[in-house]
């Protein structure tokens, strides 16, 4: 009977790993793909959050200003300390040299 | 007794899952060589298109220290026809610039990363780039010219 049982949860325990592994595989393999994301349409991403789709982070490298954008609000760092980051790039300028870095979470 | 043994498996099974989660969830790391090299590269023509070739030699400044700052080894050597305020190459040095008037043999002993072989006439006017981007892990040459 003993055995039994331990052969049941050890199935059991067998097909939650296997789900969790293609959970886990494929929410990594999904974020990687937000990677291939093309920086020429993340460049209209500017500091006044005029976006509402991203949380995002502006590093302004001329006066090391950092704008934080929490969907289309600005708001302090503690809005995003449980999200990673997905995407980083240094920007030259938009309209004029005016380098950034720009980084999105998710 | 039979409670006892699933009770015991499931709590089993739930410490099992919560470490691998734990190990999972760790930091993806959404920055690699080969995005940063486009980025350098992309922003690079962005720049000389946009801004002109006077901004170029500022925007590799910003990005050196960024790559530093990101614990990447990023270094490049470029030919070109301007002058770029970017220091002069010599024999040893890195990020740096060949400047160069009329024609100018380009072999892979000048650009150290990248294996081109070439001659570049003036005019047209030209300006090339060979860069390295690396980590501990992977590393990502690539050459190009605007």
């Amino acid at each position: 009977m003993r055995s039994w049982i331990i052969l049941v949860e050890l199935a059991f325990s067998i097909i939650l790993l296997t789900f969790f592994f293609l959970y886990t595989y494929y929410s990594k393999y999904n974020n990687y793909n937000i990677y291939t994301f093309d920086p020429n349409n993340l460049i209209y991403l500017n500091s006044s959050c005029n976006n509402n789709l991203y949380i995002y982070e502006i590093i302004n490298l001329t006066n090391n200003n950092i704008t934080i954008c929490y969907f289309g609000k600005q708001v302090n760092s503690t809005y995003i300390e449980n999200y990673e980051p997905i995407f980083e790039y240094l920007y030259a300028g938009q309209n004029y040299f005016n380098p950034y870095i720009l980084i999105i979470f998710g | 007794m039979k409670s006892q043994y699933i009770l015991l498996a499931t709590i089993a099974i739930i410490i099992i899952l919560s470490f691998i989660t734990y190990y999972n969830l760790s930091p993806i790391n959404s920055i690699n060589p080969n995005l940063i090299g486009k980025n350098f590269e992309d922003q690079i023509i962005y720049t000389y298109q946009n801004f002109g070739y006077n901004y170029i030699s500022n925007y590799t400044l910003y990005f050196e220290n960024y790559t530093k700052e990101i614990n990447y080894n990023f270094s490049f050597i470029c030919i070109s026809s301007y002058n770029l305020s970017i220091q002069e190459c010599n024999e040893n040095n890195i990020n740096c610039c060949y400047y160069f008037k009329g024609f100018f043999i380009v072999n892979q002993s000048i650009l150290k990363y990248c294996n081109e072989n070439f001659i570049l006439y003036s005019p047209p006017n030209w300006i090339c780039f060979c860069y390295n981007v690396n980590n501990s892990n992977s590393y990502y040459i690539n050459f190009f010219c605007i």
